[in-house]
């Protein structure tokens, strides 16, 4: 007999390769092993790989059919088990026997620990950091006790405060069902503040909860408005206050559009979380209704293909109107949160537009009131939402283009784009206006602008006047401001189209004021009795003026023996020439008349500086009436 | 052969019409104008009125017993105004339908149709004059009207007399074929002016059948 060998029964401590790396050219191979597993974790293995189904099935299939076939078998070789009645009973008690034996065997090997200890096939647990989970359970338990405390100091308010409390928010509920839409789903109350009953379309809805107030209003500042026992609670993207901006710049020319950086004015008002809740909810109206606005510009400028592109950048649309001028739309909204980091600075002075921000909101309530307000139809059995016009168009034999020009329908940034243009051309016109107007002393220009106007077209009527001779002789012209051009109209009722360009006004009000001085001393002509020679208002000759013509008149004193040829051209100034009469020049002539005395002679230019008088008239005046004594 | 544009544009016109019907009685007429007023979409403005002449011509076909009508509209509003109207077969349903629906193709016209009517072999079948309100909720549209009978023929403002004292009440949508929908919208539409009209799917042949 040979001494006992212990043999140890373990798995061959090989690591598994978990994954090859290769590094570098394929030159450095690693491998890398999967750690080695404990003797829990490989009975836990090797427990899974048993298929305990299977066993089962063979243990219990066999007793039923295959089992007693093969015991029979077995029988039939030994002794003749047919023969016997209380075989089946014997086999059984057998089965039993070798079961319960098992069972025995089991036991022992689990009771006594010197054969087997039973461990706990899963992995141990992760040691518990007690520290962590009781001061989890701490907070808890503080969090539970709190909301405990809370409620019950409410419930002894409440009671305390009786039903006064009660009524108040019932009285506000009932104020607040006055001005908006609220309805009662479960057991909160719900409120609308969209324009969608108005006709609005927007996808954002507006819906508000209803609160009862129940904190206790020891804790809110001095001063702040004392508020019902009703508090609104507003979805997050609709608190705070939003505003529409709009912009008109000159840029210069070469600019990128790209370029312009988007900016959010630093100081923006905040509502208070103590508001009335009027004020909160129509501040929340206020920021939906913006919004609106700005998608719909913004989808606009996206979908619209126009010659000039729209830019939309981030909160900001910008467009050129005018080749030099951008129009930028920018939403301005501010949750109140950003506020609570860091001080604003003092508030910038912004140069903005608020005829146009009203247009703005003006259009789009006119769009929200064109969703809703459909032309009655007549018969009452025609099709709703179609206009008169539009039904007419069959019996009327309407041609396509007229349809077509039914279907057309100006956008809203269409519509803000062409404001924004008469807006411009507007203001320039008036700055051209304005600055002759003042540095203009001979003649004068007075602007009369006229106070009915729309937002697309205004005129205004401009006066040249010589002072002093403002009584009878004045020279006007009528100004029309239209989207992109300007309609002219002179006394004589010539019309001309002017285009944006500021220069082409400046060239029209100096040729009328070159016109004027001409138009005075035609008039100062014939009240001094002088003789009017020859007028014109284009003159062919002389200096080249840098726009339009220069005009020219020629007359003749009373008596015929002097002639004063005046010239007047926009740039050039007004002259006066004198036909002076030489002595010799007398004894030259063939006829005796003294008329014929002036034929052939030279003008010369008068300096007008030199005469007193406070214009050009009354300088002219001056010279005519010397040369009238003189001739006499 | 039809233009194939024609033939599409007649496809996605609305031919379909849902009709719910009910009847007030006069006396009862302020507090329905009231609550529709509040329903409706233009509540802000007064309420539409319209006075309608219905002039329904009809034909007589050799094969087909029941003869084929079609009613003539103008508006005494906008005189000028002329629609022709051809209506379906209404259809029942079962009870799962909430509505009824008929085919029904408006045509807008001159004021010469009558002769032409009467030139193809119409033959003037009754006549009416229909006043009343008229209130739209979305596409849904609402009539309150009283329809009188004519005592002289042509005369559509003078010797006029109501047939019954009370108005009948129609809410209906035109839609193209299986927007049903709109069946639900209208059966919520109706249920919120319960107290005040029942409105239904009025089964005509039935009051044929009982009128005769």
């Amino acid at each position: 007999m040979t001494t006992p060998v212990p043999v140890c029964v373990e798995a061959v401590l090989e690591s598994q390769i978990q994954e090859v790396r290769v590094e570098g050219d394929g030159q450095d191979i690693q491998e890398v092993y999967a750690p080695q597993l404990s003797m829990s974790e490989n009975l836990a293995k090797l427990a899974n790989k048993i298929d305990f189904y299977k066993d089962e099935c063979e243990e219990k299939g066999k007793p039923t059919s295959e089992g007693e076939k093969e015991s029979e078998e077995e029988k039939a070789t030994t002794f003749q088990p047919s023969l016997w009645p209380w075989d089946s009973v014997r086999n059984k008690l057998k089965a039993s026997l070798t079961e319960m034996s098992v069972l025995l065997d089991v036991l022992n090997i689990a009771k006594r620990k010197n054969y087997m200890v039973l461990d706990q096939v899963s992995q141990p647990a992760p040691d518990p950091k007690t520290a962590l989970q009781l001061a989890s359970k701490k907070q808890a338990l503080t969090t539970s006790a709190n909301i405990l405390m809370n409620s019950a100091e409410r419930l002894k308010k409440s009671q305390a405060e009786g039903t006064s409390k009660h009524n108040d928010f019932h009285i506000e509920l009932l104020k607040l069902r006055q001005n908006w839409r609220l309805k009662k789903v479960g057991n909160t109350i719900l409120g609308d503040l969209s324009y969608k009953t108005a006709g609005s379309r927007f996808w954002q809805g507006g819906t508000f909860e209803v609160l009862k107030t129940t904190t206790s209003t020891s804790t809110e500042p001095e001063g702040s408005v004392t508020k019902g026992g009703l508090e609104v609670v507003i979805p997050n993207d609709l608190r705070g206050v939003a505003y529409i901006q709009v912009e008109v710049k000159s840029v210069p020319e070469k600019m990128d559009l790209t370029s312009a950086i988007m900016r959010l004015p630093s100081e923006l008002g905040t509502v208070h979380t103590g508001t009335y809740w009027q004020q909160k909810l129509q501040a929340a109206q206020n920021v939906l209704f913006c919004k609106e606005i700005f998608s719909q510009l913004a989808r606009e400028a996206v979908q619209t293909n126009s010659s000039v592109p729209h830019l939309v950048v981030g909160n900001q649309i910008i467009t050129n109107v005018f080749p030099g001028i951008q129009l930028s739309i920018i939403l301005c909204h501010s949750t109140g949160k950003e506020k609570n980091k860091r001080p604003p600075p003092a508030p910038p002075k912004l140069d903005h537009n608020h005829v146009l921000e009203h247009s703005l909101h003006q259009l789009l309530r006119e769009l929200h009131y064109k969703n809703i307000h459909y032309p009655p139809p007549h018969p009452v059995t025609a099709m709703i939402g179609v206009s008169k016009k539009r039904r007419m168009a069959g019996p009327l034999a309407m041609c396509r283009q007229d349809l077509l020009e039914m279907a057309d329908n100006e956008s809203l940034l269409e519509q803000v784009i062409k404001q924004t243009k008469h807006h411009v051309l507007r203001q320039k016109t008036m700055g051209v206006l304005d600055r002759y107007a003042i540095t203009l002393s001979d003649p004068q220009l007075a602007n009369h602008w006229n106070c009915v106007n729309s937002s697309l077209e205004s005129s205004c009527r401009v006066l040249i006047t010589s002072q002093g001779y403002d009584l009878r002789i004045w020279h006007s012209f009528m100004v029309h401001i239209y989207v992109d051009k300007i309609k002219v109209i002179t006394r004589e009722g010539r019309v001309l189209i002017l285009s944006y360009e500021e220069k082409e006004l400046e060239d029209f009000i100096l040729w009328q004021i070159s016109q004027h001085q001409i138009s005075v001393s035609q008039n100062l002509c014939r009240l001094m009795g002088w003789h009017m020679l020859n007028t014109t208002g284009a003159l062919g000759v002389s200096d080249l003026e840098s726009s339009a013509t220069a005009s020219a008149l020629v007359m003749a004193s009373p008596n015929h023996n002097k002639a004063l040829a005046i010239k007047s051209g926009p740039s050039t100034g007004t002259k006066v020439f004198i036909q002076s009469c030489p002595k010799e020049n007398q004894s030259r002539i063939v006829t005796k008349d003294e008329k014929w005395s002036f034929v052939g002679c030279e003008f010369q230019e008068v300096d007008m500086n030199k005469f007193e008088g406070r214009n050009f008239p009354s300088k002219l005046e001056t010279l005519m009436a010397v040369l009238t004594r003189t001739a006499t | 052969m039809m233009d194939p544009q024609l033939a599409q544009a007649l496809k996605a016109a609305p031919t379909n019409e849902y009709l719910l019907q009910g009847s007030i009685l006069d006396s009862s007429l302020e507090v329905l104008l009231c609550r529709l007023k509040g329903l409706c979409d233009h509540a802000d403005s007064p309420e539409e009125k319209f006075v309608d002449h219905e002039m329904v011509y009809a034909i007589k076909n050799a094969s087909i017993p029941q003869p084929l009508q079609y009613s003539v509209r103008h508006s005494l509003v906008q005189p000028e105004n002329w629609q022709l109207r051809y209506l379906g077969h209404s259809e029942m349903g079962d009870k799962s339908r909430h509505t009824l629906i008929r085919n029904c193709v408006d045509v807008a016209t001159s004021d010469n149709v009558l002769q032409f009517l009467h030139e193809v072999g119409f033959r003037l079948d009754h006549e009416f004059v229909v006043k009343g309100f008229y209130f739209h909720k979305g596409r849904m549209k609402v009539t309150v009207s009283k329809i009188f009978k004519m005592m002289q023929q042509g005369h559509t403002t003078d010797n006029l007399e109501s047939i019954v004292p009370s108005y009948l009440v129609e809410l209906s949508v035109l839609a193209t074929a299986g927007q049903d929908a709109i069946a639900e919208d209208m059966k919520n539409f109706a249920e919120q002016l319960k107290p005040l009209v029942q409105l239904e799917k009025i089964d005509h042949r039935r009051l044929q059948a009982t009128g005769t």
